[in-house]
């Protein structure tokens, strides 16, 4: 029988699955995407996504995964057959391609954190701090580098000892951090009009597609649903485990963690700045959405008393909940090269190394950066669609009966979610996709160009590629995924 | 502060943070009783 090792306990898990949905995603990009969509209004259409996108997919990543016990294509291999494999190649392959450049980032929050506590970034100008470390070429290449290292490093430890006790130290380390610095920012005199601007909604903005649209890409992002990450923890859950309280807890931990951040950055530009200047720095993008956080955030928060600590902080916090979502992409890549018969060791070596050489490229090319976050950020939409197809396939009612409601769910989960599978979920798809193909397609920007940065030809032709890749060669893979562990018991 | 941005903020931090702390409350709980269960213990 496979040897496969178990989280202790149910902390374990949920610790680790925060880890994986709390990311720079929460701390980086919901701030900025909060302030450019209203505020307080945008924080309703983003709570309604967490229950109609997010958690119904949290819970079938949960249940295929710990039904299957295989990484994320033998999992869709499992449920709908041999020939569904090619749908969990491109879920898997989208998150190996987003852990390529996610690397990069994480390797820049290390980079700050570092300059922030040697002093290094203290009364530097933003800019040109940004522009220099990215001229030097070889200096994005080494952090990017030790982040590789310090995810692999965490996960070549394994499950037990590698994944659930980094996750036991660094969530609750985030967290902690978190509030820290939410406690220090709302103190602040002025503050309040920054809570103004994050609670107080114009109803108006409500009546506003692009509000919906954005708050449904956060929810999807930022939470890690659809990326197959908690599908790939699943595997080592043990055989009682309560998939809805689990998945609930997961999003709604998601989302504790990005308001926290909000509340650290939001009150705090407002109390250091004035208002019309506040608002343009919130919603102010940068070189590959890079503003806020390594430009503006260590000019503005040194400008406080005991600023070097706060920032120091903040950047601890990003570098946190980097690595906590690195090792779960290091996790999900190195299951599924152990699923197609290699050694836990040689999986991981060849994601280590192979992550490091695909991303040199997004770390020595921000244009080829922004073009990958583009295209796989994009793609975790048609992920995520996947997940709802193979539910469809398999039949939503037989799944929620069969996968989710054993009798070691606590809390029932209801009809609801057979609708939400069978027909919200790919009404959202469909939404999102066609929103964002007609923004594409009325940019400006040639649209069909596969080798712009930013076009909906880019998306089209690489993953065009990737699905015609994975569709020729689906029963092989599935073959060797389902043979190898089958032939090994 | 205008009284709708308080009534948002208990709302959106009431459901988020509120639900999130009931739902780790309810797991160790959970979780303990699976425990004790699983190790016949409790019933002497």
């Amino acid at each position: 029988m496979r040897a496969t090792e178990m989280f202790t306990s149910r902390y374990g898990l949920l610790v680790a699955a925060l880890g994986m949905a709390v990311g720079t995603g929460n701390i980086w990009r919901f701030p900025r995407i909060a302030a450019q969509n209203g505020g307080g209004a945008f924080l309703i259409p983003w709570l309604l996504f967490l229950f109609l996108w997010a958690i119904p997919l949290l819970m079938v990543e949960s249940a295929m995964g710990a039904h299957a016990r295989y990484g994320v294509i033998g999992s869709f291999a499992k449920l709908i057959g041999p020939r569904g494999a090619w749908l969990g190649c491109f879920v898997a392959w989208c998150t190996m391609a987003i852990l390529f450049y996610y690397s990069v980032v994480a390797g820049w929050c290390i980079k700050y954190l570092v300059g922030a506590a040697t002093g290094g970034l203290a009364g530097a100008d933003g800019q040109v701090y940004w522009d220099t470390f990215q001229a030097t070429g070889w200096e994005p290449v080494l952090f990017h580098l030790v982040a590789m290292a310090l995810g692999a490093g965490i996960v070549y430890r394994g499950v037990v000892a590698g994944i659930e006790m980094a996750s036991k130290v660094l969530i609750p380390a985030l967290f902690i951090l978190l509030v820290v610095a939410g406690i220090r920012a709302v103190t602040l005199p002025g503050a309040a009009a920054g809570l103004e601007f994050l609670f107080n909604p114009e109803w108006g903005d409500l009546l506003d597609y692009r509000i919906w649209l954005e708050a449904l890409t956060q929810s999807a992002w930022s939470t890690g649903a659809g990326w197959g990450l908690l599908l790939t923890y699943a595997v080592y859950t043990r055989e009682r485990e309560d998939i809805v309280m689990n998945s609930l807890t997961i999003g709604l931990g998601n989302n504790s963690a990005s308001l926290l951040a909000a509340l650290a950055v939001i009150p705090t530009v407002f109390a250091l700045m004035p208002a019309a200047d506040a608002a343009g720095i919130l919603t102010t993008s940068g070189p590959a959405s890079t503003g806020l956080t390594f430009i503006y955030i260590p000019e503005v928060f040194a400008r406080m008393p005991g600023g070097g600590a706060f920032v120091v902080l903040f950047f601890l916090a990003l570098v946190v909940a980097a690595l906590s979502s690195m090792i779960s992409m290091i996790e999900l890549a190195t299951r599924v090269f152990m699923d197609a018969g290699l050694t836990r060791r040689r999986a991981l070596g060849t994601v280590a190394l192979g992550g490091f050489l695909l991303g040199l490229p997004s770390a020595l090319s921000l244009g080829f950066f922004v073009n990958q976050d583009a295209v796989w950020g994009i793609g975790l939409m048609v992920s995520g669609f996947f997940f709802a197809l193979a539910v469809r396939r398999f039949g939503p009612a037989r799944f929620r009966v069969e996968l989710i409601e054993t009798a070691d769910n606590d809390l029932p989960v209801g009809r609801w979610f057979d609708f939400a599978l069978r027909w919200l979920i790919p009404a959202e798809f469909a939404l999102m996709l066609g929103w964002w193909l007609w923004q594409a397609a009325t940019s400006g920007e040639a649209w069909w160009n596969p080798f712009g940065v930013f076009t909906l030809g880019t998306c089209l032709f690489q993953w065009g590629v990737a699905l015609l890749l994975f569709r020729l060669f689906n029963d092989r893979i599935a073959r060797r995924t389902l043979g190898t562990a089958a032939e090994r018991g | 502060m205008s009284p709708v941005t308080i009534v948002m903020m208990v709302l959106v931090l009431g459901v988020v943070w509120g639900g999130f702390a009931v739902l780790l409350f309810l797991a160790s709980r959970l979780e303990r009783q699976r425990r004790d269960e699983a190790s016949g213990g409790g019933d002497g």
